[in-house]
């Protein structure tokens, strides 16, 4: 919507929705269509799940595509990767560097922990959108990301985990 | 088919040069590629040419385009690089620096395929000689990068390096080589005898250039992104060419320690877990074998688990090569002697103090003479034993409880007043302090630091093995000393005293003691034997005195001041030597004993730094303190106690530390000549050391007071530090204040000490205030009125909020656009938690008894009233003080009257009656429909009341005819209808 070419993966093992309990969340393996979960979990109990909003999400996922991609299946190259747990950019830097390497392009990973749960991701995702156009607003990224990146942190107060990798 | 293709590549090739949006272009030159090199590459030689016109292209774009097609046609056909050769170089020099860094990356495939393509090629002739030769150049313009001002830059011209150290070097069988990597070009595929590869030549290159690298990491201004890059890097090459494991981790032991100090918190923690994953991936690599320990002990500091640790350890069985530990003990057994020797000697000369500074020297050049001598010859280090492991080695058996102690306690001088972030980041307790392999971590942490810091056993052995392999064996046979570790300090030391010495019978019983405190090894004898050669030379023609030209009192003078000089510089070898202290005794000796130019010179040295050299000046003091007692009286048992000498260092002293220059000052000028990267690096480390100086420091102060012209951010941003937890201190308010008055009129410059300035100075700075940018505005009222401060820190401000928004107000418009201060009052309002109901009572309250009455204020009144409905009884009362006041002389207020009573009705129906007859014609005239309310109102009246309202007024009401317009009348129609109802 705000002029970014955006894709979103997941990094894990499975899909995990929040369910009934923390101890009982809702797992899905990664080629299961947004559509079956969608419908899945209306069955289960749709008054729970719209209202913790995981259906809406569900919803919206559904209209934007067919189902979840896993990062370390996905051979797209990009210029920033944007994690929002430091796990996950573990997971995410130690994938890059097993990878082939061919085209020696650079590749931004950063990481700004973001809270699983529907407010905290809206408000990470107001804020990712607001440093990915800072950053598609430079002309040489690569030159200036080190400042975007100080001054973004200095005023969310926020810390910043950033690496570079190379495809 | 083929047909098809080159008539669609045509077509392609025409659209993409005719203007046209770039991207579009782009697209086009990216489907040619396409075309030629996955559908029909028998094609690329009729199109290579029209394709490479583009790379002189206005748009980066195009021309990197192109370059990915060089670099897509070079992969398909290396042949081509010799007709592309001249694009690429015109490439490299291209003004843009993405074309630029694109190019490196390409470049870094493109050099590779080169090598392999001519390793292969029989026929060289003269074109593919000078495409080498051009090739050549561009790898040395690249590797130049690795100094450019572009973080971007600099980033890939590391990988062009890994490359390089890659290609020119060769697999060995342990080395782990990524698939996509296997069938890249390495030093094993070059035939000896190549026309123009010459193995040796470039064998030597892969290794200056991993040099290079290693160097570049640990170097001290890198920026965090380079940093990663080049950790990448030669974690990479470890990898796939095993023989620079060593290397490697030394350099992330080194690294580890020595973060580059410009690095924010947040990189550090970046950076470390990059070197933790690099660490993990080498762990894993089969010839880290033997660096294991190492290796786990620095993954265990930052922060691995067991589990992650025993996780990436090799599944090889323990092929046990500990060559390193042994050849390790070998030397730790003669180490530890050589160092209590040294000690000892000091200890004792120093009770003698008078002499101690030629005494000290002398032995100390014999020391250095028998750690060579007993090392280099004897034990021939393995080739992959490097100048940390030595160090490490050397130093092992040197921390003892009582020296690990006194390292602690000298350097807790040096300590940093703030714990710096990177250590508080990583510091973790010590957990098995004292045990053997804490000791031999601590070895290698300080054998890294020394060996970065260009000392040690181990460095200085490896720079004497490289520079004169050869010389080595000749200079211990003459008995020579040769310069190491020790002796680099002393050397410097030796000139100064040497005289003296030769004058003295001192030298005899000095190495007298010397053999007798020491075992008799075999370095002792040779240090021995040393002394009398030299001697003897000297005895032969014995004459001393007919020899030696009595020396011109100015050369004397100018040597021995000379030597002065040597001695202080000579801080950090001493300090490194661990003869600090020597030197120390040796200075305050000197500068008691000898006449006032050594005096100021030793005083300029340690106020240069007094911080630093406070020490000096207090051993200077106690020197003279006790000479003025007289307990060194050997020179003259007669002497009285005289303190004038005492007395006139210690007022000297004194009056120097008073008047001492002021650093920061010299920061300011400083920061006015550098260029703007340098300017944000200060004003970024600015913070800690102004916050702890805080705003009572005189220094500060004085700094803001003497503001050089263009350091005005600089001192900005040191108030703004210093106001940003506390409220500013009544002398910086002074300073700045008056700063401002005399020298820089950027009303800025207030901002931070605004809450420091009295309620008529701000009153008198606010037009200029809100003129500033909307932020800086939305900063200035934050202040003011104390929002996003905490509790402890928020204070009083100078002015009310209901002040600050009357003064808003009473801005002249010549002063400042209405616009502008209209805006102004706009963020105030929209304050709502500080500008309540309550508050804007009274701000209007006191408004309307202004005459004139501002122009704004109606608007600030319909705005109360639509953030607050409920004041709108409030707002007749005002409105009513209008129609008093005659508010229709005035034609703003009269106009935001109007539409009040608009907003309103009915409430202000009421109010309309009490209008003078003209006055609410022109009301009816302006806003029609308040008649057919006002009628309505007047209908709804009792006739008691109805007879109260003056007959002109009615008149005015119900006399629809006379001054209102046509199109109004239609609307008026209905009102007959309603009278007859009513009656």
């Amino acid at each position: 919507k705000r002029g970014l070419l955006v894709r979103s993966y997941g990094s894990g093992q499975q899909v995990k929705l929040p369910g009934p309990s923390l101890e009982k969340p809702n797992v899905y393996t990664f080629d299961t269509p947004y559509e079956f979960m969608y419908k899945d979990l209306y069955n289960k109990d749709a008054s729970l799940y719209t209202q913790n909003g995981v259906l809406h999400m569900l919803d919206r996922n559904r209209r934007i595509k067919e189902k979840p991609e896993r990062f370390q299946d996905s051979r797209e190259r990009f210029d920033v990767i944007f994690t929002v747990e430091e796990r996950i950019f573990d997971q995410v830097m130690e994938d890059l560097e097993n990878r082939d390497k061919r085209t020696n392009e650079i590749v931004h990973v950063i990481n700004i922990d973001v809270i699983d749960n529907p407010e905290d991701a809206t408000l990470g995702a107001f804020m990712l959108c607001e440093l990915g156009q800072k950053m598609e607003a430079t002309n040489d990224l690569d030159n200036a990301i080190d400042e975007i990146l100080t001054e973004f942190e200095s005023k969310t107060k926020r810390t910043i985990l950033h690496a570079v990798s190379f495809y | 088919m083929s047909e098809n293709i080159q008539e669609t590549i045509v077509e392609l090739i025409n659209q993409a040069s005719l203007y046209g949006k770039d991207s579009v272009r782009v697209q086009h030159l990216r489907h040619v590629q396409e075309l030629i090199l996955r559908k029909d590459p028998s094609l690329l030689d009729n199109f290579l040419e029209e394709v490479l016109g583009f790379q002189t292209d206005k748009s980066p774009e195009v021309r990197k385009t192109i370059i990915s097609f060089i670099e897509e046609a070079c992969q398909h056909d290396p042949e081509v690089i010799v007709k592309v050769i001249d694009s690429l170089r015109l490439l490299l020099y291209d003004d843009n620096v993405l074309v630029q860094k694109r190019l490196i990356v390409s470049m870094i495939t493109i050099y590779r395929l080169t090598l392999k393509w001519l390793s292969k090629s029989r026929l060289v002739d003269e074109n593919v000689r000078s495409m080498w030769e051009s090739m050549v150049n561009m790898k040395i313009h690249i590797i130049a990068m690795l100094d450019s001002d572009n973080d971007g830059l600099r980033t890939v011209a590391i990988k062009f390096i890994e490359m390089l150290a890659l290609v020119l070097s060769r697999r060995t069988s342990d080395s782990i080589i990524p698939t996509s990597n296997e069938q890249d070009f390495s030093l094993n595929l070059l035939q000896d005898d190549h026309r123009i590869l010459r193995r040796n030549k470039l064998e030597q290159e892969g290794k200056d250039v991993m040099e290079k690298l290693l160097e570049f990491t640990l170097s001290q201004h890198l920026s965090s992104v380079n940093l990663i890059a080049a950790m990448g890097a030669i974690a990479n090459i470890a990898r796939q060419r095993p023989d620079y494991m060593s290397r490697v981790v030394q350099t992330f032991e080194a690294l580890q320690v020595n973060l580059p100090p410009t690095l924010v918190d947040s990189q550090v923690s970046s950076v470390r877990k990059i070197i933790k994953l690099k660490l993990l991936s080498l762990l894993k690599h089969p010839a880290s074998f033997d660096f294991q320990p190492q290796i786990t002990t620095l993954l265990t500091d930052l922060g691995a688990t067991q589990a992650e640790v025993l996780k990436h350890l090799p599944k090889v069985p323990a092929e046990s090569k500990r060559k390193i530990t042994l050849s390790n003990s070998e030397i730790n057994t003669k180490k530890p002697k050589m160092t209590i020797d040294d000690t000892s000697i000091f200890d004792k000369d120093d009770s003698n103090s008078s002499i101690s500074g030629k005494g000290i020297s002398t032995s100390g050049t014999h020391g250095s003479t028998m750690s060579s001598t007993s090392t280099s010859p004897s034990s021939p280090y393995p080739q992959h034993q490097t100048a940390i492991d030595i160090t490490a080695a050397d130093l092992v058996g040197k921390l003892s409880i009582g020296n690990v102690v006194d390292l602690v306690l000298v350097s807790m001088f040096l300590l940093p007043e703030k714990m710096p972030a990177s250590f508080q980041a990583t510091y973790t307790p010590i957990a098995a302090a004292g045990t053997p392999a804490q000791i031999e971590h601590l070895a290698r942490l300080l054998g890294a630091q020394l060996t970065a810091a260009g000392y040690g056993k181990g460095y200085e052995l490896m720079k004497s093995q490289q520079q004169a392999k050869p010389k080595i064996d000749d200079d211990i046979d003459e008995g020579k000393p040769i310069a190491s570790i020790a002796g680099i300090g002393r050397d410097d030391l030796f000139p100064s005293s040497s005289a003296d010495v030769e004058g003295k019978p001192m030298l005899p019983s000095t190495s007298g003691n010397e053999l007798s405190d020491m075992p008799s090894t075999s370095a002792g004898i040779t240090t021995m034997s040393t002394i009398p050669s030299v001697q003897q030379k000297k005895m032969k023609p014995f004459k001393l005195a007919d020899a030696i030209k009595p020396i011109e009192y100015d050369e004397m003078q100018r040597m021995s001041t000379d030597s002065f000089y040597r001695i202080l510089h000579a801080e950090d070898v001493c300090e490194t030597a661990g003869v600090g202290h020597v030197r120390k005794k040796t200075m305050t000796s000197l500068v008691c004993l000898s006449e006032r130019s050594f005096r100021d010179i030793y005083e300029d040295y340690i106020f240069a730094d007094v911080r630093k050299r406070h020490d000096l000046a207090f051993a200077w003091l106690y020197q003279e303190f006790v000479y003025a007692n007289g307990y060194l009286s050997i020179l003259d048992p007669n002497k009285r106690k005289d303190f004038t000498k005492y007395d006139d260092t210690l007022c000297r002293l004194l009056e120097y530390l008073q008047e001492k220059p002021d650093q920061r000052d010299g920061l300011a000028t400083i920061y006015t000549a550098v260029n703007g990267d340098i300017k944000r690096v200060i004003l970024r480390v600015l913070e800690n050391p102004v916050r702890d100086m805080g705003m009572g420091s005189a220094e500060i102060l004085k700094l803001v007071e003497n503001c050089p012209k263009g350091a005005e951010t600089l001192i900005t941003r040191i108030i703004h530090i210093l106001t940003e937890k506390a409220p500013p201190s009544r002398e910086l308010v002074e300073k700045v204040r008056d700063l401002y008055h005399k020298r820089v009129s950027d009303v800025r410059f207030l901002i931070p000490v605004l809450t420091g300035l009295d309620k008529r100075e701000i009153i008198s700075v606010l037009p200029k205030l809100i003129k500033l940018s909307p932020p800086v505005v939305k900063e200035v009222f934050n202040r003011l009125l104390g929002l996003n401060s905490s509790p402890e820190t928020s204070h009083a401000s100078p002015i009310l909020s209901s002040e600050l928004l009357i003064a808003l107000h009473q801005i002249p418009s010549e002063e400042c656009e209405l616009k502008t201060t209209m805006n102004a009052t706009t963020l105030c309002l929209n304050e709502r938690s500080i500008y309540t109901h309550d508050v804007l009572a009274i701000v209007i309250q006191q408004l309307v008894d202004i005459s004139p009455i501002p122009v704004l204020f109606m608007r600030t009144v319909l705005q109360a009233l639509s953030f607050y409905p409920k004041m709108v009884g409030f707002v007749m009362n005002i409105l009513q003080r209008l129609i008093t006041k005659q508010a229709w002389k005035q034609a703003r207020i009269w106009e935001g009257f109007i539409k009040c009573c608009q907003k309103t009705r009915p409430h202000s129906f009421p109010l309309l009656l009490q209008l003078p007859p003209p006055q609410l014609k022109h009301v009816f005239q302006t806003a029609p429909e308040l008649r057919e309310g006002l009628m309505r109102h007047l209908h709804s009246m009792s006739i008691g009341q109805r007879s109260l309202i003056p007959s002109s007024i009615l008149t005015v009401i119900e006399d629809n005819s006379e001054n209102v317009a046509p199109e109004i009348r239609i609307q008026t129609v209905p009102i007959p209808s309603l009278t007859s109802h009513e009656q």
